[in-house]
Order: structure tokens, then C-alpha cells, then sequence
């Protein structure tokens, strides 16, 4: 794990956003602790994890919110994605439906005018191929449209799940020192991006 | 799936064959609970009890079956005459073989069941749900690790879509909202489904406390305010922590939603939340409270040293010596919530402009029409038998509630008839003095101001009434409200039978209720 001085390790807090059952806690899962499990438990209200990943020589420690995807707890979710500085919205790629509920996140986001959140999208599920039915060229137009950044996931076989982080994590590492330059330090993250912290942890 | 709940006997051996690992997990080993075992299981229960525990268990189910009676016959009466020895009884934990029964009992769902006969029945086998793709999606994410609910479309996860999905057509504005599949699933380890269906009604429509539909109403209204009061509860109990919190920005809804959603039914060890269940359905959602406010102090020392995140890995993670009922459960008690709940709720309702009427009158969806209620009732009765009812109405005029006809079968009736005019949005302030025994009686008392019905007890004789209810209210009497009649009562055994009933018949902005009472001395 990159070692990180101190003052080089920054918070992101990131959000998941997406229907219920596209995979939001296991793509988590498998991003925090390697694992997947075929029934995962349904997210009630939110569970919190953080997971510290290197990018060349910084380290990105991110706050990550797993919501829970039905529509009933719409009205708790502003309170995850308020002052994040990146979201992942996730539908599944074996249904439709929350391919449409994605792009609702999509604009709800926009409309909150958070133009500091790193926005991914992710079409997770990619291993049931049989059964897709939205297709990458799809998904991949209608991000490229809407200035996010686009990947199929699978959490069950691991493939692009960190690539995901990754990514969330260059970008918001750019952003940042663009920003840095703009307005000399201010802070991107709700909270002050100067805590202490190492090992990886969880909650669900 | 469809079975009826009958005798004790029959429960015990029904949990029992739970107990047996379903042919979807030939070898996997269970707790007592029929959960499958984490490998580092090495929890209390993984020994054997010494002798003498096993005795006193023996004895103390002895105890409770007598205070039951046959099916419960006796119960009512118990806890009429001793509510505080019932309610000591019920705080050191319901003996888990009769645990099915007593949540029943104390939760007003047998009378619900009794109302209703076939109303469930038809809910789930002739109504259709917009909510049933939602169910299904859901059902093998609910409990995954108990055997009861792993077998893919095994009598578990077939009774709990059956009880959501006849919930969700019971109250479409609620519909199915996750979550609920944890209360279903936590009953349904201890009762037949049309038994945990209406055991669910009777929560979320308020049987016998304050009704919970809000956890799951769009904007989840009653979360919020049960976060609102906790939140004021942690700063005023524990001003340290509650200040320690505010300067790491965590609020009550980073950590405790789920705690209110679930009734600590998700993500809690299963024996705690069967001990928070026994309470929590006697004496109402104070326990939740309650039962966070104990976690918050247990682990305050710790909490106070964490920052943000590491914090909120440890409101997420209680220790597991903080989880012990035992030690848990008794310092819960000792914390006393009930005033400035009612207080805070009332702060709430002021700031977010939450009126008396909006709350009211949405709430009336759950009896049953009183014509088919007293054909339901009737067909309970036993022929030649005294029926004595008493009705309290609240009308435009009186002369609309007089509806009630003879009951066939040959029985006699005796009733005593009270009556008044109530508009809804100017409630008449009725102070107790005035009110008739018989009203108070089989009603529903509703504080002055208080925007929720509160009920008291069924209540045998007024004098004695007055001091339960300071009790059991935790308020000091003041002028109350009658508001409504709602009392649900239990059916305890076939020769005493009381049945209660309100019907909505909203004649524009008036209300109009009403209750009845049936007593059948055999
Ligand atoms: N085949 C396959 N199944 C997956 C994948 N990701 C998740 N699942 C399954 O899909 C179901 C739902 O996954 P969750 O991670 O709980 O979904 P969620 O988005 O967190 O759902 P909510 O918490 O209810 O909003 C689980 O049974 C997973 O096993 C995947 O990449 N491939
Ligand atoms: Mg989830």
C-alpha cells in the first residue's frame, strides 16, 4: 500500500448511486474487501466504507456511501451526495429500467450543480451476458453526452471494479490540482481533507 | 403457502422443524435462532447450558403459561390485573416458545385476524401488486443467512413474499418498501403468515401505539422525526458525545435510520433484537430510543477518541460485549425518554407544520366495513349467549351512528350508547372528569395538543384508569381529547370475546367513527 506523507493523502467522498439490485454493495464489496456474495443483503437507509487507493505518488482516501436504491429512500439520499466529490451511478445492464433510473441520478445530480463531482457511470452485471439488454454503445453515447465516464462492471467476476476507483481517482486527483491552481486551496471535499487515517475499513 | 396458527403444541413443532437445515443446507450448522453459523462463531450460546439455567428457564415457562392461560384466555386478565409484574416479565424477555404468541397478544393482531377473517387470504390470492417484482428482487436478500429463508422459493421466502405482497395491496400508498421484509421475516420465524400479516398491520396502522406507516410513507415522514428526537435526545443525555458528534458532522442519520426502519431487525445480533421486539411491542418505540441512547453510553468513552470515519465504523460495529442483552436491556430501561419524547415530537410537528387533521385523516384505512365486521363478529358468537357492546361515536349528528342491528344467533344485547358531535379539525377538548367510564372505556385518549393517538389500556373501571394512565403515558392528565375510538381488542378465548372496530366513513371535513365492544359471557 503506497506509504502517502501525511499531507498527500486526500479524502474524496464518493457516493453510489443507482436502482435497487444493480450491485451498488457489491461493487463495493469487491472493491473493499475482494468479495462477492451471490445474496447480498439489501442496503436499508446507508452503509459507510473507506478504502484508501495510490495514484502515481498520492494516495486517494475515499468516504464511500453505499444508498439504498429504492425510489422510498429518495428523499435520505441528498444527504449522501451533498458536497461529494464523486459518484458512481449504476444500473444493470441486464435491465433496462435502471438504465432510465440511471440517467434520473444523471440529471438530478447536474441539477444540484455539484460541478466539482466526478461522475462514473457503470453498467454492472457485464458477466450475464445472455441475459443484456443495454447495450455498452448505449450507455457509452449517452455518457459521453452527459460529460461522465463510462465502464461495464461485473462485481461477481471482478472485472473493472477497481478500474472504476481508479479512474475516479486520477480524475479527481486533476481536478483537484486544477482547482488548486483557480483558487489557491479550497477544499473540494464537505470536510476538511487533512485527517489522519491508514488501513481500510468497513461497515455495512 | 397458506397456514393457520393453532395451538402451541403445533408452533413449537413447526419452529422445530425449522431447526432441522433445509435440504438447501445439508450440513451447514445453525444457531438456536436457525442461522447459519459464521466459522468464528464462539458466541454464548454455542455452550450448553449448566442445569440449573435450564431449570430456571423450565420454571419461568411455567410461569408464563399460566399467565397466558389456554391460548391466552387468561392473559387479558393478567394484565389487567398486574400490568407492571407483566411488563417486568416482559422486559427480562418472553420465553422464545411462547414468544409468537405473546407478540400477538400484546400487539392487538389477533383481534385484526379475528375482524378479517379471509381478508388475507383474498389480499393474496386474488389481488394483484404493483410491488411484486420489488418482492421478489428482495426476497432472497432478506435474512440470507437463516435456513428458514436460504431454500429459493422455500416455505420462507414463498410466506414472506406472501405477506409483503398482501401488505403491499393492504395499504397502497405504503406499497413495499425495503425494510419491511426484515420485520416480515423477523415475525415469520415466530408465527404463521397471516399471523405476521397482521401483526404488521397492527404496527404500521396502530393497533396499540402510535402507528409506524410513516417509517415507510413517501419522504419517510416518521423517520425524520424519530432522527429529529434522537438527535435532541443524544445532546441532552450525553452533551459530550452529542457535542463531539456535531464538531465530526455525524448525525443520527449517518447512523441510527436503520435502527427506526428496522426496529433493529437488520444487522443487529437476533437475540437483542428479539429481546428489543418483546418491549418494543408492549411498550412501543420508546425502546428504539431507548436501546440507542444505552449503545451511545456503553461506548461512549471509545466513540469520544474517534474521528469521522473511524466513528462511524464504530456506530456501525458495537462490540460485541455491547450487544449483551443482559447488561444491554437494563441500562436501556433506566434511561427515561417518554416526556421529552412526547415533547420533541411536538417541537417537530411545530417546526415542519404538521397539523392534527393532515395526520388524522389519512389514518382510517383499517377496519373492515361495519356490516361485514358484525357478520365477522357474529359468526363468533356462540348462540344464546349475553353480548353487551358498548359504541362510542363521534358524528355530524348522533342519530347517523345508530346503525348498529340485532345479532342473530338468538343472542341478547345490552348496550350502552354515548355519543357526540366532532368536528375533525376542532377537536372538542373533553376533560377526563366528563368523559363516562363508558367511554373511557374501550377509547382512545388523545392528549390535548397531541397530534397522535395515544391508547390507553383497556380499561376496566375509571378510577383505577386514571392512575394506569398517568403510568402508561408517562404524561400527567390534563384535559384529553377523545378523538377516536380504536381499540382493537384481543380475542382471547371463545367465551370471552371482545371486538372492536372503528370505521371511517369521512363525511367531508367530519369524521366519523365508532367502536365496538363485545363481551360474550358464555
Ligand atoms: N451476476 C452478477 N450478479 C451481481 C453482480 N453484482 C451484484 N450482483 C447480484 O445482484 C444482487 C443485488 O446486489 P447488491 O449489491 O445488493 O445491489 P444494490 O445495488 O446494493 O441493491 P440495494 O442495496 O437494494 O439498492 C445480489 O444478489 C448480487 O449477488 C454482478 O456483477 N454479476
Ligand atoms: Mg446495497
Amino acid at each position: 500500500m503506497a506509504s502517502g506523507i501525511e499531507n498527500k493523502v486526500k479524502n474524496a467522498k464518493l457516493v453510489l448511486l443507482g436502482d435497487v439490485g444493480t450491485g451498488k454493495s457489491s461493487i463495493v464489496l469487491r472493491f473493499v474487501k475482494g468479495q462477492f456474495v451471490e445474496f447480498q443483503e439489501s442496503t436499508i437507509g446507508a452503509a459507510f466504507f473507506s478504502q484508501t487507493l495510490a495514484v502515481n505518488d498520492e494516495t486517494v482516501k475515499f468516504e464511500i456511501w453505499d444508498t439504498a436504491g429504492q425510489e422510498r429512500y429518495h428523499s435520505l439520499a441528498p444527504m449522501y451526495y451533498r458536497g461529494a466529490a464523486a459518484a458512481i451511478i449504476v444500473y444493470d445492464v441486464t435491465n433496462a429500467a435502471t438504465f432510465t433510473r440511471a440517467k434520473k441520478w444523471v440529471q438530478e445530480l447536474q441539477a444540484q450543480g455539484t460541478i466539482n463531482t466526478v461522475m462514473a457511470l457503470a453498467g454492472n452485471k457485464s458477466d450475464l451476458v445472455e441475459a443484456r439488454q443495454v447495450t455498452a454503445e448505449e450507455a457509452q453515447a449517452y455518457a459521453q453526452e452527459n460529460g461522465l465516464f463510462f465502464m461495464e462492471t461485473s462485481a461477481k467476476t471482478a472485472i473493472n471494479v477497481n478500474d472504476v476507483f481508479y479512474e475516479i481517482a486520477k480524475r479527481f486527483l486533476q481536478a483537484q490540482a486544477q482547482q488548486q491552481q483557480n483558487t489557491n486551496g479550497m477544499i473540494l471535499t464537505d470536510r476538511a481533507a487533512n485527517r489522519t487515517t491508514s488501513s481500510s475499513s468497513c461497515c455495512s | 403457502m397458506f397456514y393457520r396458527l393453532a395451538s402451541d403444541a403445533e408452533m413449537e413443532k413447526r419452529r422445530a422443524d425449522e431447526f432441522e437445515p433445509g435440504p438447501a443446507s445439508p450440513l451447514k450448522p445453525v444457531d438456536r435462532f436457525g442461522f447459519v453459523k459464521q466459522d468464528q462463531n464462539n458466541s454464548l450460546e454455542a455452550k450448553s447450558k449448566p442445569t440449573n439455567e435450564v431449570e430456571r428457564e423450565e420454571r419461568r415457562i411455567r410461569k408464563w403459561r399460566k399467565m397466558i392461560g389456554v391460548g391466552g384466555s387468561d392473559w387479558k386478565h393478567y394484565v389487567r390485573r398486574k400490568p407492571h409484574v407483566v411488563r417486568r416479565r416482559i422486559r427480562k424477555g418472553i420465553p422464545d416458545c411462547l414468544r409468537g404468541l405473546v407478540w400477538q397478544l400484546i400487539s392487538g393482531s389477533r383481534g385484526l385476524l379475528l375482524m378479517n377473517p379471509g381478508v388475507y387470504e383474498q389480499l393474496v390470492i386474488y389481488e394483484t401488486s404493483a410491488s411484486e417484482l420489488d418482492i421478489i428482487r428482495d426476497i432472497s436478500r432478506t435474512f440470507p443467512s437463516h435456513v428458514f429463508f436460504q431454500q429459493r422459493h422455500g416455505p420462507g421466502q414463498r410466506s414472506l413474499y406472501n405477506v409483503l405482497k398482501a401488505y403491499s395491496v393492504y395499504d397502497r400508498d405504503v406499497g413495499y418498501v425495503q425494510g419491511m421484509g426484515f420485520l416480515a421475516g423477523l415475525l415469520l420465524l415466530y408465527m404463521s403468515e397471516e399471523d405476521a400479516f397482521w401483526l404488521l398491520v397492527a404496527l404500521l396502522k396502530g393497533a396499540v401505539h402510535a402507528p409506524m406507516e410513516g417509517l415507510y410513507q413517501v419522504g419517510l415522514p416518521l423517520v425524520q422525526q424519530y432522527l429529529f428526537q434522537f438527535e435532541q435526545l443524544v445532546k441532552e443525555h450525553l452533551p459530550k458525545l452529542g457535542q463531539h458528534f456535531s464538531e465530526e458532522m455525524i448525525n443520527p442519520s449517518i447512523y441510527a435510520s436503520q435502527w427506526f426502519i428496522t426496529v433493529y431487525s437488520y444487522s443487529f445480533p437476533f437475540p437483542l433484537a428479539l429481546r428489543i421486539w418483546d418491549v418494543f411491542l408492549y411498550e412501543g418505540v420508546k425502546i428504539v430510543f431507548q436501546v440507542g441512547l444505552a449503545l451511545l453510553t456503553v461506548c461512549q468513552n471509545n466513540l469520544l477518541k474517534l474521528a469521522f470515519e473511524k466513528l462511524i465504523h464504530a456506530l456501525r460495529n458495537f462490540p460485541e460485549e455491547a450487544l449483551d442483552p443482559e447488561k444491554l436491556l437494563p441500562l436501556a430501561f433506566s434511561i427515561k425518554v417518554t416526556k421529552r419524547l412526547e415533547e420533541l415530537k411536538q417541537e417537530y410537528e411545530k417546526q415542519h407544520g404538521i397539523s392534527l387533521p393532515q395526520l388524522t385523516s389519512s389514518r382510517f384505512s383499517l377496519a373492515a366495513p361495519s356490516v361485514s365486521f358484525l357478520e365477522s363478529a357474529n359468526a363468533n358468537l356462540i348462540k344464546d349467549s349475553v353480548v353487551e357492546y358498548c359504541c362510542v361515536a363521534f358524528a355530524p349528528t348522533v342519530e347517523e351512528v345508530d346503525v348498529v342491528g340485532p345479532l342473530d344467533h338468538g343472542a341478547s344485547v345490552r348496550h350502552s350508547f354515548v355519543g357526540g358531535s366532532v368536528v375533525c379539525d376542532s377537536l372538542v377538548d373533553v376533560p377526563v372528569e366528563q368523559i363516562s367510564p363508558n367511554v373511557l372505556k374501550s377509547h382512545i385518549l388523545l392528549r390535548s395538543g397531541e397530534s397522535c393517538l395515544r391508547q390507553i389500556d383497556w380499561l376496566d373501571d375509571f378510577q383505577d384508569s386514571s392512575c394506569d394512565l398517568e403510568d402508561d403515558l408517562g404524561v400527567t392528565l390534563g384535559p384529553y381529547r377523545i378523538c377516536m375510538t380504536w381499540r382493537f381488542l384481543v380475542l382471547w378465548n371463545p367465551l370471552s370475546v371482545m371486538v372492536a372496530n372503528n370505521i371511517d366513513a369521512n363525511l367531508g371535513d367530519k369524521i366519523f367513527f365508532f367502536s365496538f365492544c363485545f363481551r360474550l359471557q358464555g
